[in-house]
């Protein structure tokens, strides 16, 4: 496969993972693996460029809830039909986020998208779920050694748990090492001034990329937990 | 004036004495009180009574309100959660609609085992009782997709939707009919129109063709069911971005209930400038009542109305639900607000 093909198909494996056709997405997939690619270059140039991509859709309004998880639906599966090859060389991880909907709040779609997007930027993101206490923020962001926490609300009356998160990071002495991010339906920046978070996001592209920033800075200043 | 003929003065397009004062109640009102959320969302006159009481109070122009959005989904059997002091929402590990094939199986609801939904026309009996014929009510009915998702589960809903497409279409079928008995029992209770959520038709969930063929057919039909009546019907939207020209080209409606900007509009004033045929109520963001001081607060009332209000067709309001953790007390900067912005444009 020449340098032509080679970019040919990869854009195909981008377009067919945005646009969610699961079936087509495997069918290029092992087309791009016969022809000599490597795990690495489908994962970088295909999945990961494509839901990218579908990203940066998402924040303009080009694209919904309905096409993200559907994009998701189909990279998982070309995920599992990569997993064999991938484990044959390294797919280092940029930095490990702990995601969670804060207690008392079993929304998750949103939590969801941001998960989608924070894996396309190649970041570990450990799921907590919903209904978590702050606790079980804590403890995962310590056994992880996370560089992120990021909380997520769409209640008023539990949005106020995110305080309880940055006053728990604060209370043990580890604050200066994580950077807490606050999302949601009901939560705003003047919020997340107001409790002492470091950062809010409109849209889950943005959080993810935001996420990849926090990350970097703190494995570059070697200040992390 | 009274508070019914400020609300319909404004509905109607025009001016009132001043701007009508409609925050959107619920779970807050049961402060007033001093029970839990669980205890006002189940009983229908401890429910009536404080948001009775609450619009006596701090003398609102109009009762309007939402239970939460769970009253509808009950009446399919779908299992709920009442936490003690949160609102009330599905069991998320029992959701009724397990597969796609089970959109087929819904039917319309028995009212014998609507029991959420025959409290809410109870709670409007009873508010009428209490309120007498003055203070209009407006209670709030969530849309034919809104109820299917409570049903289904939002993700799993959305991931399927472009391939159960029908099915789904299929299913909002009976839903509708339900929902139009509702609407129907909701006014014979005493409600003066309807608060509908159309949350579905805006940018933050699916896309404006989606929504047109998977729900605006029923919202279609739904809206008829109050103008056949007679009645005002208030559109509610939340969402950022809503598709308000295409949900007015089908619904009709008196009013709309925004928090943010439709899609066409760069923002409020220039929504209320395009939209002239139909009212406007909102949009102060209602978060803040819990980040913002009185003061702050009463100004940013006192700026909606300013913008929004001047030429009439409008109705000071919250974007969405008042908080229910938020103080009652605000509601009387809202009516401040109004009131002053009146007096201050007499000085003009």
């Amino acid at each position: 496969m020449n340098q032509a093909e080679a970019t040919q198909i990869l854009d195909e494996v981008a377009e067919r993972l945005r646009e969610g056709r699961s079936a087509e997405l495997l069918e290029h997939i092992s087309l791009a693996l016969e022809g000599g690619l490597t795990g690495e270059e489908i994962l970088q140039s295909g999945l990961l460029r494509g839901i990218n991509e579908l990203g940066e859709q998402f924040k303009n309004s080009e694209a919904f809830v309905p096409e993200v998880l559907i994009a998701a639906r189909a990279m998982n599966r070309g995920l599992d039909l990569l997993a064999p090859v991938l484990r044959q060389s390294q797919t280092d991880s940029r930095g490990t986020v702990i995601l969670g909907t804060v207690r008392g709040d079993i929304h998750d779609i949103g939590k969801k998208l941001v998960r989608i997007l924070m894996e396309g930027q190649s970041l570990t993101v450990v799921d907590l779920g919903v209904d978590v206490p702050a606790e079980r923020f804590y403890e995962a962001a310590i056994a992880h050694h996370a560089q992120v926490v990021g909380c997520s609300a769409l209640l008023t009356t539990t949005m106020i748990e995110m305080k309880r998160v940055v006053q728990l990071f604060e209370k043990q002495g580890v604050r200066d090492k994580v950077r807490i991010m606050v999302g949601g339906a009901a939560v705003s920046q003047r919020f997340c001034t107001a409790i002492g978070a470091d950062c809010y996001t409109a849209d889950a592209y943005t959080a993810a990329q935001k996420a990849l920033v926090y990350c970097q800075e703190l494995r570059a200043g070697g200040n992390g937990l | 004036m009274t508070g019914g003929e400020r609300v319909m003065t404004a509905l109607a397009g025009g001016r009132p004495d001043r701007v009508p004062v409609c925050p959107i109640l619920g779970g807050a009102t049961r402060q007033i009180l001093g029970v839990t959320y669980r205890a006002w969302s189940t009983n229908a006159e401890l429910c009536a009574l404080a948001l009775a009481k609450t619009v006596r109070r701090y003398r609102l122009d109009a009762a309007m309100f939402v239970i939460d959005l769970s009253v509808e989904c009950a009446a399919w059997g779908q299992r709920l959660v009442y936490p003690r002091e949160g609102t009330a929402h599905p069991d998320v590990r029992a959701q009724l609609l397990q597969e796609p094939e089970d959109y087929d199986r819904l039917r319309p609801a028995s009212w014998l085992g609507a029991e959420r939904m025959n409290m809410e026309v109870e709670v409007c009996r009873r508010l009428r009782r209490h309120l007498g014929p003055d203070i209009p009510i407006f209670p709030m009915v969530s849309s034919p997709l809104g109820v299917l998702t409570m049903l289904r589960g939002q993700t799993a809903l959305l991931t399927e939707v472009y391939d159960q497409l029908p099915a789904i279409v299929r299913a909002l079928e009976p839903i509708t009919r339900t929902l139009e008995q509702y609407v129907h029992r909701l006014l014979d209770a005493g409600s003066d129109g309807i608060l509908l959520d159309t949350l579905y038709a805006s940018r933050s969930l699916i896309s404006k063709e989606l929504w047109s063929a998977v729900e605006r057919p029923a919202l279609t039909d739904l809206a008829q069911s109050v103008h056949l009546r007679g009645r005002q019907l208030i559109l509610h939207n939340c969402g950022w971005g809503s598709y308000l020209k295409e949900q007015l080209a089908v619904m009709h409606p008196q009013g709309i209930s925004l928090q943010y900007s439709p899609e066409d509009c760069a923002n409020l004033v220039e929504c209320r400038l395009r939209y002239q045929t139909v009212a406007l109520m909102g949009c102060v963001d209602p978060v803040l009542a819990l980040l913002a001081t009185p003061e702050e607060w009463e100004d940013a009332c006192r700026v909606q109305v300013r913008l929004l209000g001047g030429t009439g067709g409008y109705l000071l309001s919250t974007g969405c639900e008042y908080p229910p953790n938020a103080p009652l007390t605000l509601l009387r900067q809202m009516r401040r607000a109004a009131e002053y912005e009146e007096e201050r444009r007499g000085w003009a």
